[in-house]
């Protein structure tokens, strides 16, 4: 019979075919893999499909997100993806959902329909989320990652194979405030200076790590400056980005230098003199995005005259607007906002010139602001072609799981056999696994400086990767959330981890994590550890062993006094600098595939000023803007 | 249409808006020689059909050619089809969805036979991608290509199998990505084989330290000879025919008889002229990325021939004839 299955039904067979047939899937992610993905499913006869996502489409998604046209820019992925691929086969019946994987409408009784999920995701959290509502549901998964040229595939069962908990993941790179506000050395330290300079313009300028109290007990060079917004008129305007560039890239600079901040540093930083920012704030219309603009003009690097001349450009254009001035104070970066994205790339490279540090053109400094990772159609449609061939193999049902299905890497050089695409056998469960295996996990941190709601949003929510959390000590309930909350609890988040009710979280307590929204049940044991900032900006060190490093090199670099931290003990400081952060793991040239996370929004806590400039610190070099994900390494 | 300016070295706006994601992946230079770049999809099947997404996307022009008509079973494979288009050239009906991918990408369509069309034809081309040809077109096509310096792709999905070989000529250069930060190789120089030296190589030389000639590799050989003897693709019902063929072509290739077994042949008859979605999305991508190699000269590229076997998802590279030890 010449049909559309035609084919299918040569290759797979007839039983086989009304098994795809008759499967009910569950997609999340209608972005690089996933618009690639529902294509090949209802091209290989899966007729019954459900689709999440919570994005809407961007014009930079066109270039692989074949699904989608100009027009369908700012509408929903998902909806727009499953009437497209309808259309490539009109016997298949998608349902479009447009929403947050987390939300609760997509919770346990949600995937227990499903016969098989597969994700198309860009970030661990919603990742981690998917793996243990489907560890939960006892659901295969087949999960996916793309990074560039590079991707990966694996399957997931709970019992048979290692879920997508069982390795850890690299998290978050964090920054140290010092590092950021006096010894930055690197491009990304001065683009998020940049960004946190934004956000003490336009934004809420108490939670910028360069916010200094006016009732503190240092004189701020620079906040009176700052908060001297401007009336409307070109002059007074000009005069603001004087005294702001002034303020920022001589006085302030001059004042730490005057401080021995740079003491044994090898080249001091140099400030820019006054009288030459005035100028240029005055010559705002000849800044780069005034004059005529050629092509590839963000390519040009834009140095001191051009960057000072910008950064007047841009407060003219906040300032001059009424509908732009009104929002001062609550403007969130956006690196897709070009005001926005010309001033952080102007500051940033301010910034950089009195560092000595390299200048960046604006497309380069957006890619560092906003964590853009490269992406392409073609790994994505390979990665996608690999995931529906592991679903036809848990369809086919001849074996169980782990036998049956591969991990498989896309590599962009072949290893020394001349593999391109790698598959390798499924590895079983770890047995240490909190998610999976043992429920149980350590972590070790500072019960006298670490509020519980910081506890909760950052080690909890942000690593840990738990929704809702319900937190007791002993028998005793201290937090819970979701419905039916009880808000009275609420009054634990202030307090110190150490002054909780029954005797505080000290060294050595286990608190008991559920989360039902996930089916979750952990033991999280609190050790109690004082870090070096410089060392592990987190503040806290998540994991069942300490790292073998401390022991070997007893006496690693003590924190110079230049970094102006406050004073850690020596001991600790010596064991902090030996810990090894999740982060420089993750960094290691190892084989293991390295997801990455996009920058955690969803604590409802407002994090406290320490929280702040860490979360705010983070450019999220593990996390991406949009779609697609991963960095994987593999070798034979 | 808004073409890319040839002669300016920068990117527009629109450009570098659309092409962001990628250019970040393989810099404004290698965009600008990609947007100048033809592709022909000689025989658009399913295969062709993914890859011409994937580089319609990328922003490399096409012309899709195919002298055949859409069946319903082309509906499986290839996205570009409807039902109304059943009957008609699968070129033409395909060319307007796949222009809608991308307005700044050119695409056209060619109704006319590989027959039909004229040597100097494909020399307008910087890549061609060749598909369901007979290994004497293959061969034809192939000539041409090494004269003019157009790259040449023969990609075949049969069943789970995927078979793709390049002739990228004997003058290709290349430089390796040294990691972030760290620039590129020198150019390295790299001699393709044509395709009838590829072809012509005996299999019992193409065994390597990691064990024997690629099975995926021998069956899509036994599918061109047997299309050369018969004049068409192997069905299900040429089961005895393509043993016998297989007994000649291993005797011929030095290997044992027994080194494809019936069933396996079997196997091959009912799938060589079938294409799963699955495989051809795999196969597609590939080719895509060993396009995008070619055009921006880099990273290694695939010297000589890919295989992929979907059952076991491994794909690799091999090199046929073997380099001379």
């Amino acid at each position: 019979m010449a049909d559309r299955y035609a084919h299918l039904r040569a290759s797979l067979g007839d039983e086989l075919l009304a098994k795809v047939q008759a499967a009910k899937l569950l997609v999340v992610g209608a972005g690089g893999i996933g618009c690639e993905l529902l294509k090949n499913l209802v091209l290989t006869g899966f007729l019954n499909i459900h689709v999440v996502d919570l994005d809407i489409i961007d014009v930079s998604n066109l270039n692989r997100q074949f699904l989608f046209r100009q027009e369908h820019v700012g509408m929903s992925k998902s909806q727009v993806a499953a009437a497209a691929v309808k259309v490539f086969n009109p016997d298949a019946t998608i349902v479009a959902h447009h929403g947050n994987v987390k939300s609760p409408e997509f919770g346990l009784n949600f995937v227990a329909q499903f016969d098989l999920v597969l994700n198309a995701l860009d970030n661990v959290d919603a990742r981690r989320h998917v793996n243990r509502l489907c560890l939960a549901k006892d659901k295969p998964l087949i999960e996916s990652g793309t990074t560039g040229y590079l991707g990966q595939v694996t399957v997931i069962r709970k019992g048979e194979t290692e879920c997508y908990e069982c390795q850890p993941k690299p998290t978050q790179k964090s920054y140290p405030i010092c590092t950021i506000r006096s010894t930055p050395d690197k491009p990304v330290h001065c683009v998020v200076w940049a960004k946190e300079l934004f956000r003490l313009l336009f934004g809420r300028a108490e939670d910028s790590m360069l916010y200094e109290d006016p009732a503190g007990d240092e004189p701020s060079a620079y906040m009176a400056t700052v908060t001297a917004r401007p009336e409307a008129s070109a002059d007074a305007i000009t005069a603001y980005a004087a005294a702001v560039l002034v303020a920022q890239f001589e006085t302030e600079v001059a004042k730490r230098i005057g401080m021995d901040v740079y003491k044994g540093a090898k080249r001091l930083p140099e400030a820019v003199a006054g009288g030459a920012l005035r100028a240029l704030a005055a010559e705002y219309a000849q800044a780069p995005s005034r004059v005529a603009r050629k092509a590839g003009w963000d390519r040009d690097v834009w140095g001191v005259e051009e960057s000072a001349r910008e950064f007047s450009a841009c407060l003219h254009d906040v300032y001059s607007s009424a509908a732009l001035r009104e929002h001062v104070g609550s403007m969130e970066f956006d690196k897709d906002d070009k005001i926005a994205m010309r001033f952080v790339t102007a500051a940033c490279n301010l910034r950089s010139v009195v560092f000595h540090i390299p200048l960046q053109s604006y497309h380069d400094a957006k890619g560092i602001a906003g964590n853009i990772i490269a992406a392409i159609a073609t790994t994505n449609a390979i990665i996608a072609g690999l995931q529906v061939l592991e679903a036809l193999k848990i369809m086919r049902a001849a074996k169980p799981i782990r036998e049956a299905c591969n991990y498989v890497w896309c590599l962009r050089e072949g290893t020394r056999k001349g593999l391109l695409l790698q598959p390798t056998a499924l590895e079983p469960p770890s047995k240490g696994c909190f998610v999976c295996g043992t429920r149980t996990v350590d972590v070790h941190l500072d019960t006298a400086a670490l509020t519980f709601g910081e506890f909760v949003s950052r080690v909890l929510k942000s690593r840990l990767g738990v929704n809702e959390p319900s937190v007791s000590v002993g028998s005793s309930l201290i937090y819970e959330e979701g419905e039916d909350a009880a808000q009275g609890l609420r009054a634990n988040l202030p307090k110190r981890l150490r002054d909780l009710p029954g005797g505080g979280v000290t060294d050595g307590t286990s608190l008991s994590v559920e989360d039902f929204s996930q089916d979750l049940d952990v033991t999280v044991c609190v050790y109690h550890r004082v870090f070096d900032e410089e060392e592990v900006p987190d503040g806290f060190v998540v994991g069942g062993q300490m790292p073998v490093a401390s022991a070997a090199k007893p006496s690693a670099e003590p924190p110079s006094a230049e970094t102006g931290t406050n004073g850690a003990p020596a001991a600790a400081a010596a064991a902090a600098a030996a810990a090894v952060p999740a982060a420089a793991a993750a960094a290691a040239p190892t084989a293991q595939p390295a997801k990455r996370g996009r920058e955690d929004g969803g604590s409802e806590e407002p994090p406290s000023k320490r929280a702040a400039a860490t979360v705010a610190t983070a450019v999220d070099t593990t996390g991406g803007d949009d779609d697609d994900d991963v960095i994987c390494v593999g070798d034979d | 249409m808004a073409a890319a300016d040839p002669s300016s070295d920068a990117l527009n706006d629109q450009e570098s808006e659309l092409y962001d994601r990628q250019i970040r992946l393989w810099g404004v230079q290698a965009q600008k020689r990609m947007s100048s770049s033809k592709v022909l999809y000689a025989g658009f099947t399913g295969v062709c059909a993914e890859a011409a997404k994937n580089l319609v996307l990328a922003g490399i022009h096409a012309t899709i050619q195919d002298h055949r008509a859409a069946t319903y079973a082309d509906l499986g494979t290839n996205f570009f089809l409807t039902a109304e288009d059943v009957g008609k050239n699968r070129a033409a009906s395909c060319q307007a969805r796949l222009q809608q991918l991308n307005n700044l990408a050119k695409v056209d369509a060619e109704e006319r036979s590989l027959e039909e069309l004229e040597d100097a034809y494909f020399k307008q081309f910087t890549c061609i991608c060749l598909s369901g040809a007979p290994l004497h077109q293959q061969k034809r096509i192939d000539g041409i290509c090494r004269s003019a310096g157009v790259f040449l792709y023969v990609v075949e999905s049969f069943g789970f199998y995927g078979y793709l070989m390049l002739d990228l000529g004997q003058g290709f250069s290349y430089r390796k990505e040294l990691g972030e930060n760290k620039g590129l190789s020198d150019p390295i120089p790299v001699a393709f084989p044509s395709i009838e030296e590829a072809v012509g190589a005996p299999w019992s030389t193409l065994k390597n330290r990691w064990g024997p000639v690629s099975k995926v590799y021998a069956l899509a050989q036994l599918m061109l000879e047997f299309e050369e003897k018969h004049g068409r693709r192997p069905g299900a019902s040429d089961g005895d025919t393509m043993t016998s063929v297989a007994q000649q072509c291993l005797k011929r290739n030095g290997l044992p008889t027994d080194f494809i077994a019936s069933d396996e042949t079997a196997v091959l008859c009912a799938q060589a002229q079938v294409e799963i979605n699955p495989v051809c999305a795999v196969l597609g991508g590939i080719l895509g990325q060993e396009v995008i190699k070619a055009l921006s000269q880099k990273g290694t590229p695939a010297h000589n021939v890919f295989l992929f076997d979907g059952t076991t998802s491994e794909g690799k590279v091999m090199l046929t004839p073997p380099a001379a030890k």
